[in-house]
């Protein structure tokens, strides 16, 4: 098989396997087995979907989860990273902090939403706040081991060169530490996802997950509009964990896993 | 819950208050020359000291280094070499003994201190190019881009390397990877550079064509060099001087010179008798049986 049949033999596969999914959907809706107010059938859904995609509010709703997700990812990162960091090079503070960081990890964020919406209504920044705090803990103890986890040359070779303060932060370690890094915001960025549609779905605030719940009450006619919005928070999620995909794979090429996996499938592909 | 160990008394204060006399023969008392860069008194280093599984790294080292020279320090794997170069490079804490960096008691790392790893493969950032890595400490030194551009390829050149700025390390060769971090150090032109067996892990002709290239450095450069490695030629083929230590814990156990000149080539100089009655005296002295 030469290259070219192959690469579209690459697309080729998971895309008939979507397109059968989307058949065996629209058999068990359409052959009875389940009732439309259980189940719409794959048709109706994608009629309904094509109708939202062409409204604004459709747009809108994206916007607003694609936002609260975006500020609570950054908010929760900036604050892991330099509390993460300091915690890591202070044995006194690491050890003094530890627990804490596993108490609050422990927390579901979700528990803390009743309290979150109680302060903040149900408003964009309930949604950040909410984010934010079930994502930090497993970002800052990610932070945490890749900081402490770095090669004591690397640290060294920086002493030595004169390197420090900021320049040694940003340019030494949190490169050394950001294959832990890369890991931890790769599944933050999926809870961060989850959170904010949990926070829309029970918050009420605006976005994917409050249409999703708006459809239900619509009674069993909008149930195509309920499970269309579903599917929208599917894509969501696949095109976010696409693009951490690719922005892993650029920022961290020089990164040994990132080499082997380049030079496996080269050959892979002899 | 410590108990501290008869040894580990106050180490501050003993940074810089030498233990008197007794010590060791060698250790000269008149105050440091003009041309010293380098002093090294009755060095003690303790590793994890205090605690039960206390480690004596270093015993009682002293030499100095003048400007200009090559000096090599030989010892056999595991016999505090490294640590050694830990402690003058202000990268450790000594246990006890002082340290002199150009006639000031050396605390932190010295800015005019160039340093290079015996693991070339970990020093070098793979997440920087190697015009990066060699920029690095000239970033750090404030130098502006442009000029930090022009220093970086003239360093590379300096050590025979052309066009691999845009490449990263981890692109080439041992040897050459072991250039780069060389240049790195040269790049913001030390008074001292230090070695930490830099050619061990290379095959046998790199290795000839590095230690060339480092003597060629030196004198172009007229930069004063202390290498630490585990090989008798290659110490008598590079040094000035050649400070033996013994197993570990390390002592010294003589300094010697080699008065070998300023040309030397691989073939001819290893072959001559000078050369060949300096390698039979340093194996007398390393080989424990023989003593
Ligand atoms: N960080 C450390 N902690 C405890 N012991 C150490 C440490 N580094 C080195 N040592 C010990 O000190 C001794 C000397 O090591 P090293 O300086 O690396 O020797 P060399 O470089 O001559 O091979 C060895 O026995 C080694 O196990
Ligand atoms: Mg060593």
């Amino acid at each position: 098989m030469n290259a070219l049949s192959r690469r579209s033999f690459r697309w080729l596969a998971p895309a008939a396997a979507v397109l059968a999914t989307l058949l065996l959907w629209q058999l068990v809706t359409a052959g009875g087995l389940f009732r439309a107010d259980q189940f719409p059938t794959m048709t109706d859904t994608m009629i309904a979907l094509g109708k939202a995609v062409a409204t604004p509010p459709y747009w809108a709703a994206i916007g607003a989860t694609v936002q609260a997700w975006f500020l609570g990812l950054v908010i929760a990162s900036v604050l892991a990273i330099t509390i993460g960091s300091a915690l890591a090079f202070n044995d006194f503070a690491f050890r003094s902090a530890a627990s804490v960081i596993e108490i609050f990890k422990a927390i579901p964020a979700i528990a803390i939403l009743p309290l979150v919406i109680l302060v903040l209504g149900s408003t964009l920044p309930m949604k950040v706040f909410l984010i934010a705090f079930g994502v930090f803990w497993p970002l800052v103890i990610q932070v945490i081991y890749g900081v402490r986890s770095m090669d004591p040359t690397v640290l060294d070779t920086s002493k030595a060169l004169g390197v420090r303060g900021v320049r040694r932060f940003f340019m030494v370690v949190i490169p050394s530490a950001s294959p832990y890094i890369a890991t931890g915001l790769r599944i933050a960025s999926a809870s961060a996802l989850i959170l904010a549609v949990v926070s829309e779905l029970v918050g009420g605030a605006s976005g994917i997950g409050r249409n999703i719940l708006q459809a239900q009450n619509g009674g069993t006619a909008a149930y195509p509009v309920m499970y269309a919005y579903i599917i929208t928070a599917g894509l969501i999620g696949i095109i976010l964990t696409g693009a951490f995909f690719l922005l892993e794979r650029n920022v961290m090429h020089w990164h040994e896993s990132q080499r082997n996996i380049r030079s496996n499938s080269e050959g892979a592909l002899k | 819950m410590t108990i501290p160990s008869p040894e580990s008394e106050n180490t501050m204060s003993n940074l810089t208050v030498p233990t008197p006399a007794a010590s060791s023969p060698s250790t000269p008392s008149h105050p440091s020359d003009a041309g010293e860069v380098l002093r090294v008194e009755n060095l003690r280093k303790i590793y994890n000291e205090g605690k039960p599984h206390a480690k004596t790294a270093i015993d009682d080292v002293s030499f100095t280094v003048n400007k200009g020279e090559f000096v090599c320090i030989v010892g056999p794997s595991g016999a505090g070499k490294t640590t050694l170069l830990r402690c003058i490079s202000g990268l450790a804490k000594p246990s006890s003994g002082s340290l002199s960096f150009e006639g000031r008691p050396l605390t932190s790392v010295p800015e005019q201190l160039g340093l290079v790893f015996q693991d070339y493969g970990r020093s070098l950032y793979p997440w920087f190019t190697n015009a990066k890595n060699v920029g690095l400490p000239l970033a750090a030194r404030g130098m502006k881009k442009a000029e930090r551009a022009e220093r970086v390829s003239q360093v590379l050149k300096n050590v025979g390397l052309g066009h691999v700025e845009k490449q990263y390390p981890w692109e080439l060769s041992g040897g050459m990877q072991q250039r780069v971090a060389i240049a790195r150090a040269l790049s913001y032109q030390p008074d001292l550079l230090l070695m930490d067996e830099p050619f061990a892990s290379v095959d046998a002709q790199t290795r000839f064509d590095l230690e060339d290239l480092i003597l060629t450095v030196r004198r172009d450069l007229g930069i004063t060099v202390v290498l630490v490695t585990h090989d008798i030629d290659e110490a008598i083929y590079l040094s000035d001087r050649i400070v033996v230590l013994s197993g570990s814990p390390s002592r010294v156990r003589e300094v010697v010179d080699v008065p070998l000149g300023d040309h030397r080539e691989q073939v001819a100089t290893r072959a001559s008798d000078e050369f060949l009655g300096l390698r039979r005296h340093l194996l007398d002295l390393v080989m424990p049986h023989s003593a």
